[in-house]
């Protein structure tokens, strides 16, 4: 019980962040821009039958097998935002000095440390959620006055559903993996640029040179596991179970260091 | 008596890169009897906070044994916390809330209602503005704030680190008083401090350390009378007059500022004004010379100014 307790209070703690708070107006807002322009991108009927994808058409919104869609915009805002807001939920509890008041609250490291990450995971989740409705929710309009709706059978609401569930996910993973490596670094800047460095830098790198190993790349997984599809253009096989099954284990790995790091150390300043 | 918190050889290094550890505590005695108010006086980096923390379980100790309520610390912190109010330097709440939502946050782990917090927010007089952002208070409101955060959970022992290093006179006043109330009710309260006067004042015990070594321990009264010179201080109108007469009289004098410091015990006072008297010179001030905690401490320390 006292587990679930620190884990709403960590829940709450994390929504009055104003980095998460402003990182979900953007969101909002940017989803009610983007509304904007598919409705006025649509309103003549000869260009939007030219598009050969277009979100006035609700079809288009996911694409079964092949990842594609404006879904998959939302999906990098989600995981990009994922890793701000974990890194800072974390980060700032040591810049701030509240690390010590938590801890003061809740002595047992392994409690607080397991009831924030889990706390990330669920919001994160949730809002990753959430957000998805709202932008495809924004599109709606655009959809309803000057497009259609051709196509979108029970399959294809369900393969949505599942895209949908599945970016909801990969944004709660990117979440926990930012909380750790905050954690171990204690602070949100080095979370956020070593999250960045490994996977625009190292990743490329490693991919580049040793093309057999980029399977084995959080990017390569993340990229199969958010279509639930094996990647074209690629010399390797990954199938979704096993790029998911590397992710979880990949981050296992990472948030038991953070625990470890997390209960042995010292807070000798903060 | 019961011992709220006991210290048995506590020392403390942290490592660094390169060179030798730093040792912040060394091998520290420390036992901290039920009930009242207890003073751990020490100068800035004597290792107070330090000890502290060790005991609150935020830094773990090199070697040595901790225990709080009669648990060994930190192993047993999960379960006594739950009876221990503490704040730790100048405490760090959630800026961006409220001092309320703050407090009814942190009830929330320990399943304390909004009755309790605003008791809390009373207690410590944030009752009015309880409802700002924690943002907008100032250093002493935020001191205050902790304080009530740690009066939430209706403590056996509270551990107050440094608890009016930021608030002013008046303040500091509130705060004392506070604390002494506080005891009245059969808490015990652990008091860090750097200023002297405000723990001879506030406490009834008192244990001074420097360096990471405890110096002194004891009842604040006891330690200054055993302290204390055995001598007389003398108020005259003709100071010069008055040592000549009580020098030819066989008794040490010097002065002391305004003031003659005769070597005689205070039950000789009768024998100065006497001598005094029959000399024609009439005394304007006679006591017992006394020590303060602050030159005790300057005493024991070597230093040749009080800390900050």
């Amino acid at each position: 019980m006292r587990f679930v307790g620190l884990t709403v209070v960590e829940m709450r703690r994390a929504l009055h962040r104003r980095l998460v708070r402003w990182m979900i107006v953007l969101a909002v807002a940017l989803c009610g821009v983007m509304g904007v322009i598919v409705y006025l991108t649509s309103r003549d009927p000869s260009e939007l039958a030219r598009a050969d994808e277009h979100p006035a058409r609700m079809s288009s919104w996911w694409i079964s097998g092949g990842g594609d869609g404006i879904l998959t915009i939302a999906a990098l805002y989600l995981v990009v935002g994922a890793a701000i807001c974990g890194a800072s939920v974390a980060g700032a509890e040591w810049r701030a000095g509240t690390i010590t008041t938590a801890l003061i609250w809740e002595p047992s490291r392994l409690r607080l440390h397991a009831a924030r990450t889990a706390s990330a995971g669920i919001l994160a989740f949730a809002i990753g959620l959430a957000l998805q409705v709202v932008f495809l929710s924004a599109a709606a309009p655009a959809v309803l006055l000057n497009g259609s709706t051709a196509g979108t059978d029970a399959a294809w609401w369900g393969a949505l559903v599942l895209a949908m569930i599945r970016i909801a996910l990969i944004t709660a993973l990117v979440a926990v993996l930012a909380v750790s490596i905050a954690t171990i670094g204690r602070n949100t800047s080095a979370a956020l640029i070593a999250l960045a460095a490994w996977a625009l830098v190292v990743e490329r790198l490693i991919a580049g040179f040793r093309p057999q190993l980029a399977r084995f790349m959080i990017s390569e997984n993340v990229a199969t596991v958010v279509p639930w599809a094996q990647m074209t253009d690629v010399d390797f096989e990954r199938p979704p179970i096993v790029a998911l099954t590397a992710l979880v284990a990949y981050l296992a790995v990472v948030v038991a260091i953070a625990t470890a790091s997390f209960a042995r150390r010292d807070v000798a300043s903060a | 008596m019961t011992a709220m918190i006991e210290v048995e050889g506590l020392r403390k290094e942290y490592r660094r890169w390169r060179g030798s550890p730093t040792v912040a505590i060394h091998g520290l005695d420390l036992t901290v009897p039920e009930g009242g108010v207890f003073g751990f006086l020490g100068p800035n980096g004597s290792g107070k906070t330090t000890t502290i923390r060790c005991l609150l379980g935020l830094v773990a100790a090199t070697a040595g044994r901790t225990a709080v309520l009669g648990r060994p610390t930190p192993a047993d912190l999960p379960t006594v916390m739950r009876k221990i109010g503490a704040i730790v330097e100048t405490p760090a709440m959630f800026p961006t809330m409220t001092a309320r939502e703050n407090l009814e946050l942190f009830g929330a782990i320990d399943g304390i209602g909004p009755r309790r917090v605003e008791a809390s927010l009373a207690t410590v007089g944030l009752a009015e503005r309880a409802d700002e952002k924690v943002r907008k208070y100032s250093l002493g409101m935020r001191q205050r704030l902790g304080l009530a955060g740690a009066l939430l959970k209706d403590p056996a022992l509270l551990v107050l680190d440094e608890p009016v290093n930021v608030l002013d006179p008046a303040g500091i006043r509130e705060i004392r008083e506070l604390l002494r109330r506080l005891s009245a009710e059969g808490r015990t309260v652990f008091l860090s401090s750097h200023l002297l006067s405000e723990v001879e004042q506030t406490c009834d015990r008192v244990a001074i350390i420097d360096r990471g070594r405890l110096l002194l321990s004891g009842r604040v009264d006891d330690v200054l009378s055993a302290a204390a010179r055995p001598s007389l201080l003398v108020g005259l109108d003709d100071a010069v007059a008055g040592a000549d007469v009580l020098r030819r009289g066989g008794m040490d004098v010097e002065p002391a500022g305004p003031l003659l410091r005769v070597e005689l015990p205070g039950t000789e006072a009768a024998h100065i004004t006497k001598l005094l008297a029959d000399a024609g010179l009439y005394v304007t001030e006679l006591r017992p010379d006394t020590v303060s905690l602050e030159e005790l401490f300057l005493d024991i320390t070597g230093r040749e100014e009080v800390m900050s």
